[in-house]
C-alpha cells in the first residue's frame, strides 16, 4: 500500500517529530519526494518549530535583575517568621493560627474594655458581686438571693398541700370502708353495733347534704317508696 | 565556577542538585547562581505568554520568589526550571485571567535582525528562515500566529520547541496528561498551518528557493 497525501496529513505531526517506524518513515519520504504540495506542508510545519526554536527576539533582562530577584528573595524570606533558611515551610494551618493570634491580639483587649466600660455605666450596678462557683457552676450570689427563696417557698406550700392531702385521702378511705360495711349492715337486717357507731365519720356529714341535693323537689310516687338512705348516684 | 551545559549555558543536573541543596541550607550564592542560570529562559516563556515588558518582569519576579519560598520543598527527582516553569504558567494564567482583553500589539522592532540561531534549532531550513532577508515578515507573522493559539497551544508550542521538553515533561508543568499535551502540539500545528497558508506561501518560496541554493 502506497502512501497517500490523506495519510500524509494524518501522521506528518509523527514524522516530524521522528516517532515512525523506519518503514512507515520511508514511505512518507518517498512520497514527500514525488508530492511538492505535502512536502511544502511539511516543511513549513517544520520552518514553524525552528522559528520559534531558534528566535531569540524577546526583550533582555536588565543587569540588574539578578541581584533584584536575590534582594527580594532574601527580604521575603527573612519577613516570613516560622521559617528564616529554615527546613519547615509555613503551612496554611500555621498561617491561619498566625492570623487569629494577631486577630485576638487586638480584638481582646478591645472587648475586654467594651466589658468594663458597660459595667460602668449599667444603672444601680453600682457593686459588682464576685462569682461564685457551686458544683461546677458558676452563678452570681445575686442571682441565688433571687431565685432561690422564692423557690424554696413555693416548694414548702406544695409540700404542705400535699401532706393534707394524703391526710384527706386516708381519712376519706376509711370512713368509706366503714360507711360501707354499716350500709352492708342495715341491707341485711343485722343489728350489729361497730364501732364507727359511737364517732361520727366523714360520710355522716356529707351523706346528708348529699341526701338532700338529689332529692326531688316536690314529693312524686317513686319518692314516697324510695328508701331515704339509698344513695342514687 | 558553574558547571553548565556547553550548549545554551544551562547547569547540569547534578550541579542543579548541588545548587539546590545549598540554597535549602541558605546559601545565598547558590540561589543567585540558580536565578541567573533560569531567568533568561523564563522570561522569554513569560513574556511570549503575557507579551508585555512589565507584566513579564513582575511575573518572573513573582515565580522566582515563591519557588525560593517553598525551595524546601522541592523534589530532586524533577529538574528546578519545570519546577519554575510550572509556577510562571499558573502566574501567567492568572495574569491573563485579570487582564482580560490582552494586548496583542507587539513591538517588532525590538527585534534583533541577524540574531544567530541557537545551536539546538531542530532543522535547517528553520535557520534558513531565521537568517533570510525575509526573517523580518516571517516572524512576525509566526508569532502572530503563535499569539493566536490558545494559552495551554501557546505554552506547549513554546515548551516543546524553545525548551526542548519531551510531552511527558510539558504535561507536568502544565499539569496535564502527556496525552493532552500531544493533543495541544497536534492542533497548535494545525492551527499553525491554517494561519500561515495564506500568509506564508510566497515568502516560504523565496526561503526555500534560497536555503536549497545554500
Amino acid at each position: 500500500m502506497s502512501v497517500t497525501c490523506r495519510h500524509v496529513r494524518q501522521l506528518h505531526d509523527a514524522y516530524i517529530d521522528r516517532e515512525l517506524p523506519a518503514g512507515l518513515t520511508a514511505e512518507v519520504h518517498a512520497h514527500l519526494l514525488q508530492c511538492p504540495a505535502c512536502q511544502q506542508e511539511v516543511e513549513m510545519v517544520r520552518a514553524c518549530g525552528g522559528v520559534i526554536a531558534a528566535d531569540r527576539s524577546e526583550p533582555q533582562l536588565d543587569a540588574g535583575f539578578t541581584a533584584k530577584i536575590a534582594a527580594a528573595v532574601a527580604a521575603r524570606t527573612a519577613a516570613m517568621p516560622l521559617k528564616l533558611h529554615g527546613r519547615t515551610m509555613e503551612t496554611r494551618r500555621d498561617r491561619r493560627m498566625r492570623r487569629m493570634i494577631s486577630f485576638a491580639k487586638t480584638a481582646i483587649p478591645a472587648v475586654a474594655a467594651m466589658l468594663f466600660f458597660a459595667i460602668l455605666i449599667k444603672p444601680g450596678a453600682d457593686v459588682v458581686v464576685p462569682a461564685t462557683a457551686v458544683k461546677g457552676v458558676t452563678v452570681e450570689q445575686a442571682g441565688v438571693k433571687d431565685v432561690v427563696g422564692p423557690t424554696l417557698s413555693a416548694f414548702d406550700e406544695t409540700r404542705r398541700a400535699v401532706t393534707d392531702f394524703n391526710q384527706f385521702v386516708e381519712f376519706a378511705a376509711s370512713d368509706a370502708a366503714s360507711g360501707a360495711s354499716r350500709v352492708m349492715g342495715r341491707s341485711t337486717g343485722t343489728k350489729e353495733q361497730s364501732s364507727s357507731d359511737a364517732e361520727p365519720s366523714l360520710l355522716d356529714f356529707l351523706l346528708p347534704t348529699f341526701d338532700e341535693m338529689m332529692r326531688p323537689s316536690s314529693g312524686g310516687p317513686a319518692a314516697v317508696d324510695e328508701d331515704p338512705e339509698l344513695i342514687r348516684l | 565556577m558553574a558547571q553548565n551545559d556547553p550548549a545554551d549555558g544551562r547547569l547540569t543536573p547534578e550541579r542543579e542538585r548541588q545548587l539546590i541543596a545549598a540554597a535549602q541550607r541558605g546559601c545565598a550564592q547558590s540561589a543567585h547562581e540558580l536565578i541567573s542560570s533560569h531567568q533568561q529562559r523564563l522570561f522569554a516563556f513569560i513574556w511570549r505568554m503575557v507579551r508585555n515588558n512589565h507584566d513579564a518582569e513582575e511575573l518572573c519576579q513573582e515565580a522566582f520568589l515563591r519557588a525560593f519560598q517553598a525551595i524546601d520543598t522541592f523534589d530532586s527527582n524533577y529538574r528546578f526550571s519545570t519546577w519554575l516553569f510550572t509556577i510562571g504558567y499558573r502566574l501567567c494564567l492568572n495574569s491573563m485571567r485579570k487582564q482580560k482583553s490582552q494586548d496583542l500589539d507587539v513591538d517588532f522592532g525590538t527585534f534583533a535582525e541577524g540574531d544567530a540561531p541557537g545551536s539546538d534549532a531542530p532543522d535547517s531550513i528553520g535557520d534558513a528562515v531565521v537568517n533570510s532577508d525575509e526573517a523580518s515578515r516571517l516572524k512576525e507573522v509566526i508569532w502572530n500566529s503563535v499569539d493566536q493559539l490558545s494559552p495551554p497551544q501557546r505554552a506547549t508550542v513554546l515548551l516543546f520547541y524553545r525548551e526542548s521538553l519531551s510531552c511527558q515533561q510539558i504535561g507536568e508543568v502544565l499539569e496535564i496528561p502527556a496525552a493532552t499535551v500531544k493533543s495541544h502540539l497536534h492542533r497548535a500545528r494545525a492551527q499553525l498551518k491554517r494561519l500561515l497558508s495564506g500568509e506564508l506561501i510566497e515568502d516560504w518560496s523565496v526561503v526555500r528557493t534560497g536555503a536549497q541554493a545554500g
